[in-house]
């Protein structure tokens, strides 16, 4: 039983720094931009399969490989901001809708190009150690690790750079942002670019992990969604709890109810968004 | 006659001329493949209206696919498990799905915009996957129906008799929406949708339109779940996944969301693109996407604006051009 828990448990941090790390990319989007980014599965998606082009193809070792998918995914958000999303009039529903028609477009575009089988990669840390009984990975370990350390660095950004404090002025009020002298689309730019290279990186760390396909971004896209309600809509602390909270209480949840507890996390989402629609861990 | 009766009388007309074009067209064209594809088209329609007119209510809902899988389920479980015939299971279908649209409808009325929007998707993905879970509902297997028994004396087992019943009802869904859209309520409701505090200052009952207006829309997205499920004869949860919801609400932005041609043109086109491109699933995927990037750039409005925008383009070039020599 005590094995069962705790090998859920760590499981369960594995997948729930991945999660943070996309939820945290949907959630500024949300807070900065407005956007409701359905596509943000597909770029999760977007990240594996590059990785994977880049190793399999380019023969660049893992973590030159994860930089430069963050610094493509990154740039690629830039652009989407410029072409798309600033050109975009109207309301949230209109961006929402956009997203969705992107995803379609990266998933219509990386089926083409990739191929609609699933291509896995070989871990380049293979092996584990045991600690009492519990087996931990090594490439599960460096996920995390780096994980971790990323989420770090944004939460130090954000807090103590002029630059990260402009970002959550804009979260906050763009109107009084703007008349404090913070330049709006730069922010949204910015953003734009952080939250891709960010989902990007999730996707790429796991690529080594699981199966890298076209369709692997809509259950991410759906776990994403009940971690930022359950964090509060455009709040980052909250995602990145959330993110954990969810991808234990989902791996344990697997173990003791089996299929059911998505079921159940969606569930909790409505009744979430209905009771206290600003988040479990909204602290404003 | 004044202006207003020629118009109204000339619009009559040709309504009655399409009408009895869309009567005659599968009794001209007899290819099977001709009606199938009218089916889809106006099953497409239906949903599009019905999920325009809780759009146009200011609720953002994007889980049009919950109702649909209500309808195609609550038929073919009141089929196979209770033995009723599709006659008697409709009435019994539209009371569950009022039933839970008023839940949903009341428990949601104090939440707009992006967080309805997350509770409709989230409420699709929960009756999905109920669906796949519960052993009962059927899980990943899929169902089989059978055609609706005979009505009147007309069989509906042939592509033909479905065709006409699904014409029937889009003509009176989209003649009530019409109707409603035009009348005190429908002004009520475009109130509510561009501020819904204004509607409650000026003692709108927002909850109460909201509530109805939902059930409305489910109402119809669930009839033409039970019509779909007849028709194709076979269903399994694949059918209802969030991407059913998306291709719905991509069918009312292609189409336009200024009136009831909107989601009908939108319909027809969201059906016919694959038909007409060649490929697989993922050309026709990235040929939807761009058609909807360019809408939301360039025809806001949608195809049905399209006759006014390049009107006022031709209008604005010749206007801009300098005087022709044979102007005087």
């Amino acid at each position: 039983m005590y094995i069962l828990i705790s090998q859920s448990l760590i499981n369960g941090i594995l997948a729930g720094m991945i999660y943070a790390l996309i939820a945290s990319g949907f959630t500024l989007l949300y807070g900065n931009a407005g956007v409701l980014f359905f596509a943000i599965g597909e770029v999760f998606m977007l990240g594996a399969v590059l990785l994977y082009c880049l190793i399999e193809g380019m023969s660049i070792s893992y973590f030159l490989g994860v930089v430069i998918v963050m610094a493509l995914l990154g740039t690629f958000g830039m652009f989407l901001e410029r072409a798309i999303f600033r050109r975009l009039t109207g309301n949230d529903l209109t961006f929402a809708i956009g997203s969705l028609a992107l995803g379609m477009l990266i998933t219509g575009i990386v089926l083409k190009t990739f191929g609609e089988r699933g291509k896995g990669l070989i871990t380049p840390f293979p092996g584990s150690f045991k600690i009492t009984g519990l087996v931990i990975a090594y490439d599960k370990l460096i996920v995390v690790g780096v994980g971790l350390v990323v989420i770090v660095a944004l939460h130090l950004f954000f807090s103590f750079t002029k630059t990260g404090r402009a970002i959550r002025a804009v979260a906050q009020d763009v109107e009084a942002a703007q008349l404090m002298g913070v330049e709006v689309f730069r922010v949204k730019s910015l953003t734009f670019f952080l939250a891709l290279a960010v989902a990007g990186l999730a996707g790429a760390l796991v690529a080594p992990l699981y199966y890298v396909d076209a369709f692997m971004g809509t259950p991410v896209l759906m776990t994403a969604l009940i971690v930022v309600v359950l964090g509060g809509l455009g709040s980052f602390p909250g995602a990145v709890i959330g993110g954990l909270v969810i991808g234990v209480l989902e791996n344990i949840g697997q173990t003791f109810l089996g299929g059911t507890t998505t079921l159940l996390l969606f569930m909790i989402v409505i009744v979430m968004l209905i009771l206290r629609p600003e988040g479990l861990f909204a602290n404003e | 006659m004044n202006e207003v009766a020629v118009k109204t009388i000339k619009r009559s007309f040709a309504y009655f001329i399409g009408l009895i074009f869309l009567l005659s067209i599968p009794l001209i064209v007899k290819s099977a493949y001709f009606h199938h594809l009218l089916i889809m088209i106006g099953l497409a329609a239906l949903l599009g209206m019905s999920n325009r007119l809780i759009i146009n209510s200011g609720a953002w809902f994007m889980g049009m696919a919950a109702f649909y899988a209500i309808g195609a389920y609550g038929l073919v479980l009141l089929r196979e498990k209770v033995g009723m015939d599709y006659w008697s299971a409709v009435p019994v279908i539209g009371l569950i799905t009022a039933a839970i649209a008023l839940g949903l409808g009341y428990a949601t009325s104090r939440v707009r915009g992006i967080p309805f929007a997350i509770i409709s998707v989230a409420f699709a993905e929960v009756i999905r996957l109920t669906i796949i879970k519960t052993p009962f509902l059927g899980g990943h297997k899929a169902w089989v129906c059978p055609p609706p028994e005979p009505i009147f004396g007309i069989t509906l087992s042939s592509k033909i008799g479905i065709y006409y019943l699904i014409l029937v009802l889009c003509v009176i869904v989209g003649f009530l929406f019409h109707r409603l859209e035009k009348s005190p309520t429908g002004n009520a409701l475009m109130t509510m949708a561009e501020n819904e505090e204004l509607a409650e200052s000026i003692g709108i009952n927002t909850t109460r339109y909201k509530v109805v207006v939902l059930m409305v829309g489910a109402l119809v997205a669930s009839l033409t779940g039970t019509l779909f499920a007849s028709y194709i004869g076979i269903i399994g949860p694949t059918s209802f996944s969030l991407m059913t919801s998306v291709i719905i609400l991509m069918t009312i932005v292609i189409g336009g969301m200024a009136n009831i041609w909107g989601p009908i043109i939108g319909a027809a086109f969201v059906t016919l693109l694959p038909e007409i491109l060649p490929g697989q699933a993922a050309d026709q995927n990235i040929a939807y996407a761009t058609i909807v990037l360019l809408t939301l750039f360039w025809l806001r409005e949608g195809l049905i604006s399209l006759p006014k925008q390049l009107k006022t383009y031709f209008e604005g070039r010749a206007a801009h051009k300098p005087a022709s020599i044979s102007g005087r």
